[in-house]
This record gives C-alpha cells, structure tokens and sequence, in this order.
C-alpha cells in the first residue's frame, strides 16, 4: 500500500510575511517549534525561509533582527500535492537537496512535508524519527 | 565497514573562544557549510553552538549578534563521544538525548563533531 503525502504531511503551515523583521520570524520558529516558515508577500507565497536561513544568510551577511526577513528566503520553490506518494516526496527531497516541500493545491500552500515526517511514517523508532518527535531546544 | 567514531566523523571540528561574537560563528557556518561550533577554552571544550541556537537564543530575544558573546548563548554539552567509540553508540545517544550532533572528545580536547547527517551517509 503506497502511502500518500497526505497521510504525512502537516497542516496549517506558518507563514510569515516579507516585511516582517529577522525577529519575528525566529521568535514563531521558537514558539511554534519549528524549523520553517513560509514567506507571503501580498497575500502570495513568495517562498520559505528556515533557522539556518536566518543565520547564513542573515547575520553571516550584517542582516540583524531588526531588518525585513523577506530577502533572506528562498523563492522558486518545488511543492507536491496531497495526492502524491510520499516515495515521490522523498524523491524529490533528494533531487532539490531539501529536507521540506510545500504541499499546493491549486497554488494555495495546504501543508509542509518534511524528511522527518517521512522517516517517522517509515520508522517510529528510528533515530531521525526519534529526534523528530523530540521537544525542540530553546 | 567504517564502524568507529574517528571513520565518519567530521574533523577537524571548527572552535572558537567563548569571547568571540556570534555574528562570527554565523559567519563561520556560512563559510564552512556547518550547522555547529565548538567552544573551546585552552584546548579544553566548553560547549557546542548550533544554528537553530542562534536563532532562538539570539534573533529571537532581539540581541545584537556581533555583541553576543558565544560563550554566553552556547549549550554545555555534556554528551561527548571518542574517536574509537563505536558507529552504534553515536546511534543510541542520538535516540536517546533526541540530539543531532555529538562533539568527538580525545583527553578533553575536540577533535571532531558526528551527526545525524553523517550517521544517515552511513546508513542510507
């Protein structure tokens, strides 16, 4: 039985507008456990920014807390639908060298799928499940 | 078979001094493609930084990275390993502690960082 995207995935991504400053977005990272956010600018996903996003791209560059968190995410992003087999998902994963995939239906952003959401539906007991059901640090 | 800590690890790991700033460190991970430093005093290992670190301890609370001091933000790892520890017990103390990066110690000084990207090379 293959098993969908849908059966794995996430909903109810965050989201966080361009505009918003490097701040905001590490502080809903922090409060809502996760590793990435989705970036709109006017109402359209415009990309996804993640914590390492936020350092390399960020203060690595003199980009501080203050400053606008837009520029820092990457754009042209490869989504899949809840439809799709989660084996397509990894594939892709693998192909774009990424640990996360938007999930689009009709080009409105639905969910996220992320690599540790796969290795728990495979595994629950495997250590990258293991480190994925684990309470983030703070 | 690569079974020992010292065949898959990632050496030399890169330090800094706990005064550094963590714009440095950040600037460190840019370069180097890592996602962790060590904090190293006189040789002997303090404490490990992570990307997901500095932004929650630094970006989150609104510091000034390049008035941050490392030592200040870093975590006091207690979770360490040696060269010639075994693939398998990196495995169980990632599964244990829910961590994904172990600094490799020899007589107190680092020598390395194993994570879980290394261990998924190995495994995948």
């Amino acid at each position: 039985m293959t098993m969908k995207v849908r059966d794995v995935m996430t909903s109810s991504p965050v989201v966080v507008d361009y505009s918003q400053p490097v701040s905001h977005a590490a502080q809903a990272m922090r409060e809502l456990d996760v590793g990435s956010l989705f970036v709109l600018r006017d109402g359209l996903l415009h990309g996804l920014v993640t914590d390492r996003d936020l350092v390399v791209r960020g203060v690595a560059e003199g980009i501080g807390p203050d400053e606008p968190v837009g520029p820092l995410s990457s754009e042209d992003l490869v989504g899949v639908s809840a439809d799709d087999d989660t084996a397509d998902a990894l594939r892709l994963m693998r192909d774009q060298a990424v640990r996360r995939l938007p999930v689009l239906d009709d080009g409105q952003v639905t969910g996220v799928i992320s690599l540790g959401d796969l290795a728990v539906a495979a595994d629950a007991d495997s250590p990258l499940a293991q480190v994925r059901q684990a309470s983030p640090n703070t | 078979m690569r079974t020992k800590i010292r065949d898959i690890m990632t050496a030399p790991p890169v330090c800094m001094a706990p005064a550094e700033a963590v714009s440095a460190a950040a600037a460190a991970m840019r370069d180097m493609g890592i996602g962790c430093v060590l904090i190293q005093d006189d040789g002997r290992l303090l404490g490990i930084l992570t990307d997901r670190d500095i932004t929650v301890r630094v970006l989150a609370e609104e510091l000034d990275p390049s008035a941050t001091r490392v030592g200040a933000v870093c975590s006091s790892e207690l979770v360490l390993l040696d060269p010639d520890d075994d693939v398998a017990d990196a495995v169980a103390l990632i599964e244990q502690r829910a961590i994904r990066r172990i600094p490799v110690v020899r007589d107190a000084t680092p020598v390395g960082v194993v994570s879980l990207g290394d261990l998924s090379l190995e495994t995948i």
